[in-house]
């Protein structure tokens, strides 16, 4: 529970500290509670399973390692992003409704009912609406936010409608007895309508195929830091709460719509691959990059048994990686352009940031030994066997990914210098990053 | 430890040189490697004398996922070329200066430990993360160092075609590994679940290994990468490629395909063996109408190959062990041919064999020295060439006498091309200039010559090495 009172009061805190006119303090305080809440999910580790807080939610196992992933990837994304953060003239607007999404992102993997799960959502999404707008003088940042803001009120809508047919048919939101319900009338066509819609809301959530058109032009317009906060954190705290839900409560019904999934898993790795292969803007590229990596997100679901091991080191391989590239991009679009030509002779200016960007891009694609390939390898062995035809397809999407990856890292070792300064942000981050992305594997028993 | 310290000093070295600031000649990553061989020979005895020299971390124990390295016959050979030839790789001397020699020898040495890996792994997913790794420094060596017009396409090429390949690869060991109750990738454990699979079950799982090996070696129809990626390489990295990386693949046929999935190769394989003949032959022709001679050794090199593979492939006694000698003897060959190539590049300016002619009245010893690389590479008794395919060939007759007869007819073939090529280069009456071999370059080619012969002479040094175990 303190863990949740800490995100939840958080936001309200930095709204005080703007108030009180200690900005200085806002990045520290972030950071000591994130620190706080990593420490809390150690602390009740193991202490408090199965206590239901008024049977909305529950700390579960599942629950305590989500909130930790996230909660890394948070703090990772704060200690490479804040400067840019407070270049932006409205700091603490930023910071506090970053921490009452990272609230939702928190709520959506603790959920035992209905009512929670579609809170979380909406106090996730809310001020992303906001944020993905907050360059405003910028005409394309505006469309990303109204753009985001009119899809997702629509997906929604459509979630909380397939809230509702659950609830016509079970007569309860919690999600025990919607699970009991369903093991015994797996049947039952007003639940499989519900799951439905509430899969069609979540696949507009992580941006899968074909709910997807929105994501490429919300990521590019939106301000890089938060692109990477919205590829990352909330796009993780998305698939797990899904994984929460179909693979948990809906269990006995998803046989249902393992067909459809596997479709839709499909549909994102080809067509977000394919179209990211065109991109010439290379925020865009990894925007399409970003809805690739949501087709193995989806895929996880597939895996037999309530095994979460896969997604989760995946959603922590794969957004330690993506915040890194964002980061990059942030820099070298401030500093050149997100152009690929921007990047090009990048290596010849900064080594160490090109070659970070290399390892970044190398994991993203699956090369081993970085944390992305044993991402990809735990999500591959578990469908093996079992989608042996999506295995293939996933195999051969991903060296179209390494097609565009390398165009990134050609334009930045095989090209000519272009003649812009550039300079390295914030390299102790960075170094970090590139560390877990080495040795991030060692971890993947833990997790 | 030993097997530890064989793979680390290499890679610790290049991560030294990335971070030193001034720029080095090649001594040092020399004296590393030398040093490494003698690692590599205390070890060797060591083990003879009973000492264990493996090497064995859990990394994830949930998977079964151990950093083990194991070293036997097959694994010393490999070990042995793969210094040896490095050393001869990071001695050539290249008429180009190198930019950056810091980074240039940096990713060369991390390429020999990551193949340095490959070879000792004894863990199935070690074997093909240091099989994937090994791409990454060639492609950097090629993009940094190479010289032509697309070498931007051409590197992407090569790249993607071989790690579309390797992740066929992936999928196999996957398949087996699935199909464990306790989940390993340890050698001998995937060896047992491979051979309990049914027999179209392991021609699948052989499928996908030999897939991913025909794109390394390479093997017909997977060959399109190779001849442009072999020309606009640097030197060292066609050294690189054709030395020592092509390995890699028939070690892992040797390593992983032949004992985990006999049953498969035996009942689903032959369109692997028809596919090696068939690079045999194809690859001869290749080389017959080539005119520059970087293109044709590096055909020449598909032939041996295919060759390699298709002995390996008939999974007798005879075939696997002339496997690992002729990959050793192609493996000083390459390097030697190589080169030899670059030797000729530099004082003549180009490498087109036509309008070359009179190397011999000019040089002599440089002609007569690659006239007995030649003679290596046609397979002639008493070179080292021979022993290797005459017991490949041995090994494919017993498979059918008709795949032998073929493939044999890659040896005429090679007489063919490689005595036209060096009556076109160095016989004739053309007065050319051709300046005396510097040291470097006379201790190369002599060292190499003096090799060839003597395993073509006294096999047994190697042959012996190869079956202990």
């Amino acid at each position: 529970m303190i863990i949740l009172l800490i995100s939840a009061l958080l936001g309200v805190a930095l709204l005080a500290l703007e108030i009180f006119k200690l900005r200085a303090f806002m990045m520290p305080l972030m950071l000591l509670s994130f620190m706080g809440i990593l420490a809390g999910t150690v602390i009740q580790w193991g202490m408090s399973e199965n206590i239901l807080n008024q049977n909305m939610m529950m700390m579960d196992a599942f629950a305590l390692k989500s909130i930790a992933i996230l909660t890394i990837l948070a703090s990772f994304w704060l200690v490479l992003q804040h400067k840019n953060i407070q270049a932006t003239g409205n700091g603490a607007d930023l910071y506090a409704l970053i921490a009452f999404s990272f609230c939702g992102a928190l709520l959506m993997t603790n959920f035992t009912n209905m009512v929670m799960l579609f809170l979380a959502i909406e106090i996730l999404s809310i001020p992303l609406y906001v944020l993905a707008a907050s360059n405003r003088g910028n005409r394309i940042s505006n469309e990303a936010g109204f753009k985001y803001f009119l899809l997702g009120s629509v997906a929604s809508a459509i979630l909380l409608f397939g809230i509702a047919l659950i609830y016509g048919a079970t007569a309860s939101f919690d999600l025990y007895v919607i699970h009991d319900f369903i093991a015994a009338n797996s049947t039952n066509y007003l639940v499989l309508t519900g799951m439905g819609m509430i899969l069609t809301g979540f696949a507009f959530k992580i941006s899968a195929a074909p709910f997807h058109f929105w994501a490429p032009d919300v990521y590019q317009g939106a301000p890089t830091p938060i692109t990477g906060w919205m590829a990352t954190v909330v796009k993780g705290a998305a698939i797990l709460g899904m994984y929460r839900l179909f693979a948990g409560a809906f269990e006995s019904g998803l046989g249902f719509f393992n067909g459809a999934i596997a479709i839709m898993v499909m549909l994102t790795l080809i067509i977000a691959n394919g179209m990211a292969t065109l991109q010439a803007n290379v925020k865009r590229m990894l925007a399409f990059s970003g809805v690739s990596h949501a087709g193995f997100l989806l895929a996880c679901i597939l895996i037999p048994g309530f095994n979460s091991q896969p997604l989760m080191f995946y959603v922590l391989s794969y957004g330690i990686a993506s915040l890194l590239s964002f980061y990059v991009i942030q820099s070298v679009g401030q500093q050149i352009g997100e152009e690929l030509h921007a990047f090009d002779g990048l290596a010849q200016k900064s080594p160490f940031t090109a070659a970070i960007m290399s390892l970044a891009l190398l994991s993203m694609a699956g090369i081993p030994p970085l944390a992305g390939f044993f991402g990809k390898y735990y999500v591959i062995s578990g469908l093996m066997g079992h989608y042996t035809w999506l295995t293939i397809i996933m195999i051969l999407t991903s060296v179209v990914a390494m097609y565009y990856y390398l165009k990134v890292i050609f334009a930045m070792y095989g090209k000519n210098n272009n003649g812009h300064d550039f300079a390295d942000g914030n390299r102790w981050a960075l170094i970090l990053g590139g560390i877990a992305l080495i040795a991030l594997f060692a971890l993947s028993t833990l997790i | 430890m030993i097997a530890l310290a064989i793979f680390s000093l290499p890679l610790m070295l290049s991560l030294l040189m990335f971070n030193s600031k001034t720029e080095q000649t090649p001594r040092i990553p020399l004296i590393g490697l030398i040093i490494t061989l003698g690692i590599a020979i205390t070890g060797l005895f060591l083990q003879s004398k009973g000492t264990p020299v493996h090497f064995d971390l859990a990394l994830i124990p949930s998977i079964g996922f151990h950093f083990n390295l194991y070293l036997d016959g097959s694994s010393w050979t490999m070990v042995i070329l793969t210094v040896l030839a490095g050393i001869g790789i990071l001695y050539v001397q290249s008429h180009k200066t190198i930019t950056h020699p810091n980074r240039f020898y940096a990713w060369s040495l991390m390429m020999i430990s990551a193949m340095l890996g490959a070879f000792m792994a004894g863990d199935a997913l070690l074997f093909y993360i240091c099989y994937e790794w090994a791409l990454i420094p060639i492609f950097f060596l090629i993009l940094k160092w190479g010289n032509g017009e697309h070498l931007g396409k051409i590197t992407m090429r090569f790249f993607l075609y071989t790690l579309l390949g390797s992740l066929f690869m992936m999928l196999a060991l996957l398949y087996v590994h699935q199909s464990m109750e306790t989940p390993s990738f340890a050698m001998q454990a995937m060896w047992e679940a491979g051979n309990a699979l049914t027999g179209s079950q392991q021609g699948w799982v052989f499928a996908g290994l030999f897939i991913a090996f025909a794109v390394k070696m390479p093997v017909f129809p997977f060959h399109s990468w190779q001849p442009s990626t072999y020309d606009h390489a640097p030197i060292q990295g066609t050294m690189l490629l054709a030395a020592i990386m092509l390995k890699m693949a028939t070690f892992g046929l040797v390593r992983w395909a032949l004992p985990m999935v006999p049953v498969g190769i035996a009942e689903h394989g032959q369109w692997a063996v028809v596919l090696s003949v068939i690079s045999v032959i194809y690859a001869s022709l290749m080389a017959m109408t080539q005119k520059r001679l970087k293109l044709m050794i590096a055909y020449s090199s598909v032939a041996h190959v295919g060759m390699i593979s298709a002995g390996l492939l008939s999974n007798t006694d005879q075939g696997t062990v002339g496997g690992i000698f002729e990959m050793f003897s192609h493996g000083i060959l390459a390097v030697a041919m190589f080169a030899a190539y670059e030797m000729i590049e530099s004082r003549v300016g180009h490498d087109r064999m036509a309008e070359m002619g009179g190397i011999r009245t000019a040089n002599p010893r440089f002609a007569f020295l690659f006239f007995i690389l030649v003679m290596g590479s046609v397979a002639l008794p008493f070179t080292s060439g021979f022993v290797g395919e005459f017991l490949l060939l041995q090994g494919l007759a017993h498979l059918g006498f008709g795949y032998a007869l073929v493939a044999g007819l890659s040896v005429i073939l090679g007489a063919a091309y490689m005595l036209r090529g060096f009556q076109k280069m160095m016989l004739g009456n053309n007065t050319i200039a051709f300046a005396a071999l510097t040291n470097r370059e006379n201790v190369l080619l002599a060292f190499s010559v003096f090799l060839v012969i003597l395993l073509g002479i006294y096999p047994h040094v190697i042959l012996q090495l190869i079956q202990t175990v």
